[in-house]
């Protein structure tokens, strides 16, 4: 179509020069990209998915109608052209007045055609105006319509763009009906919810940990401070001060290790292989005799090597939430008490479990004691004895970075329970569900030893009174 | 001056104690807020230093008993020690009824200073310097002086000055003066009272002069506030 041409070359006449185009280019977003680099010569609403969706929309429109349109004049065309005038039944004959022949019947079939042609000719025209009408008015409605649709788009890009690590607090509170986008953006808002939490953690805790390193601080300096103005002060009195502030340095080693031991667990284990629980337990055990028994208390290992008690881990951080448990656990006992170290399987869980006989811990108290920075035994004169009290929450934070979790059964002036419940080797928690059915199974956090047969106390509750 | 100085960070808390001895406070040491609260019913405190966290009972505990059962004998400043430093913490603990906060780690050289201003407040002095009749008594620089001669005193004499001078014309008994100045370990059945009273008046009175601190028979003592000796 000669017609066509010309506004094609209209077209081509609009374009800017290409440096007129890339400067623009640089101040304008680059839109999105179509595999092929469109951007640099045309406008940018031509990158969207709003005029994606119009075109593709107006495209299968007008496909669709061109073949409806097609198929009409098709079917017309082929019904017309069986010319009335050739119908046998439909004696049609125009005689000729002066001869009376039958002499009209080639004209009129000829007249005929010519009617047919024409009215093709006006149906066909009437199809490509109206298809051409169709495509620009469904380019202009598939606009409209995505227009609408994408609007909630556009309200999730401004929130995530006006979003930073500082300020977590706005949402996109979409509203409207549950469909598609809704939950787009509802699932948008629960992510916040949570980066804000777990943001809100971090800062709560950073401000707990400075906390914690200001008390010892503030011993140091207010020691040094006393000591230092006073002119007369005896070798007796700087020796003192120099306990003082030695006592206090340890105690903020002793918080820094444990704090980075917490920042690290925090993210997942970074070397992942199979590690046998029993063994680990084993060494860990072997590892705490000396300290135990300057405490006074034995450890009792229950462990069988051989078992298949196999998970997929990281050793080191594996090692260290037993060895804090253990800790604790030695800690808290009395002197001439045992502590068990036991570890076994239930299904498709693998658990180690450390026992004492200490003072238990308050039903009240045992979800707090997971918590970081927080200190059991309240009487105490706890900031002196250098612990950083985020011991068992750095077991919880490894027991959990490996799919796993750590339980608590405790009575109070009977001991504690903690166990570690770890996914076993080459099942994933997603699958095997988490421990509760099997600990709600076996009644209890700590499971049978072996065959639970055997008349010696096999579990780790029932350990706590040892047969005689 | 007594001060209680209420810290479970047992070193923290001597430390305190012995820079405020030094600067003639009497001071006594607890180490959590129950065992403070025990020591406020029978023993009157010009000051407690107070730390904020302590376990089971703790300083904002304390804080909010004294205000809601105040001592017959007058509440105590309240300045609060702690390593807890956001503005909601700081509000929390003035609106609690502390006179004023201060942050761990802290120079000694600020908390004392701090301690003055709070004990000044009592007597409505603008400064550290005390002034009554001819006697000048600086607390910072520990100097006094009578008229203009600096007097040369022992620690306790400069306290005992001290405290007279915050109470200028009132009749101080011994057991008053035996709380306010000596801490817990003065043995109340000496005559420590006595004896340093005894001393100090000798070091003020200039020779033959009039005395500056007059004993009310069967009452205690009295610093004489005006020029004018009441003899």
């Amino acid at each position: 179509m000669s017609e066509a041409s010309a506004p094609d070359g209209d077209i081509t006449g609009e374009f800017r020069p290409p440096e007129v185009a890339e400067a623009r280019n640089q101040t304008v977003r680059r839109p999105m990209s179509v595999g092929i680099n469109t951007d640099r010569f045309l406008p940018s609403w031509v990158g969207s998915v709003r005029f994606r969706i119009a075109l593709v929309y107006s495209i299968l429109l007008f496909g669709l109608a061109a073949v409806v349109v097609g198929g009409l004049y098709a079917g017309i065309s082929r019904e017309i052209g069986g010319s009335l005038t050739e119908d046998a039944s439909f004696d049609f004959v125009v005689r000729d007045p002066d001869t009376g022949e039958q002499v009209a019947v080639r004209a009129l079939q000829d007249f005929e055609a010519e009617v047919d042609r024409r009215a093709l000719e006006d149906l066909r025209q009437y199809s490509f105006a109206a298809l051409g009408m169709l495509f620009v008015t469904s380019l202009g409605v598939g606009w409209y319509v995505a227009g609408i649709v994408l609007r909630p788009i556009q309200r999730i890009t401004d929130v995530a763009r006006s979003i930073n690590a500082r300020d977590l607090n706005r949402r996109i509170n979409l509203g409207g009906p549950d469909d598609e986008l809704g939950r787009l953006a509802n699932t948008f808002d629960d992510m916040l919810d949570r980066l804000d939490m777990a943001f809100a953690s971090q800062v709560r805790f950073i401000h707990e940990a400075s906390h914690e390193l200001r008390n010892p601080l503030a011993v140091i300096r207010t020691n040094l401070d006393v000591t230092l103005a006073d002119p007369d002060a005896s070798a007796e009195d700087l020796r003192r001060t120099g306990e003082v502030v030695g006592r206090s340095a340890e105690r903020m080693s002793t918080l820094v290790d444990d704090l980075l031991d917490h920042a690290r667990a925090e993210t997942r284990a970074q070397r992942v292989e199979e590690v046998n629980l029993a063994t680990v337990a084993e060494s860990v055990a072997e590892e705490f005799v000396i300290p135990a028994s300057v405490a006074a208390v034995t450890i009792e290992t229950a462990v069988d090597v051989d078992d298949d008690l196999v998970v997929d881990g990281d050793p080191v951080a594996l090692r260290r939430a037993i060895a804090n448990l253990l800790a604790n656990a030695i800690r808290l006992a009395p002197p001439e008490t045992s502590i068990w170290v036991r570890a076994g399987s239930v299904e498709n869980w693998v658990w180690v479990g450390v026992q004492d006989q200490g003072p238990g811990i308050a039903p009240g108290d045992q979800q707090r004691v997971f918590r970081r920075l927080w200190r059991g035994d309240q009487t105490s004169n706890f900031k002196r004895d250098g612990r950083s009290g985020l011991g068992l929450a750095i077991v919880k934070q490894i027991a959990e970075t490996h799919d796993g979790t750590v339980r608590l059964e405790s009575e109070l002036g009977q001991g504690a329970t903690f166990v570690i419940w770890l996914p076993r080797t080459g099942e994933s928690a997603s699958d095997i569900g988490s421990p509760d059915e099997v600990i709600e199974a076996i009644g209890s956090v700590a499971p049978v030893v072996g065959d639970g047969e055997s008349e010696e106390s096999r579990t780790l509750t029932g350990a706590l009174h040892p047969p005689d | 001056m007594r001060i209680l100085v209420v810290d479970d960070e047992v070193d923290l808390a001597t430390a305190v104690a012995t820079g405020l001895r030094r600067e003639g406070y009497a001071v006594d040491v607890v180490h959590d807020g129950s065992e403070a609260l025990d020591r406020l019913e029978f023993q009157p405190y010009d000051l407690i230093c107070l730390d904020l966290t302590m376990p089971v009972v703790d300083g904002l505990d304390v804080c909010r008993h004294i205000r809601q059962n105040p001592p017959e004998t007058g509440a105590p400043r309240i300045l609060m020690l702690t390593a807890r430093d956001a503005i909601d913490e700081r509000i929390l603990g003035l609106d609690t009824g502390a006179d004023d906060y201060l942050v761990k780690p802290f120079a000694f050289g600020e908390l004392s200073a701090r301690i003055r201003v709070l004990l000044r407040r009592d007597i409505e002095a603008g400064s550290s310097v005390l002034e009554v009749g001819p006697l000048t008594l600086d607390t910072a620089r520990h100097e006094v002086r009578k008229d203009d001669e600096l007097l040369d005193l022992t620690p306790k004499e400069f306290a005992l000055l001290r405290y007279f001078m915050t109470h200028p014309g009132h009749v101080l008994s011994q057991e008053h003066l035996l709380e306010h100045v000596w801490d817990e370990n003065a043995d109340p059945f000496t005559n420590t009272v006595r004896v340093t009273v005894g001393t100090l008046r000798r070091k003020l009175q200039a020779d033959d002069g009039p005395q500056l601190i007059e004993t009310v028979i069967g009452s205690g003592y009295r610093l004489l506030d005006s020029e004018v000796p009441a003899t």
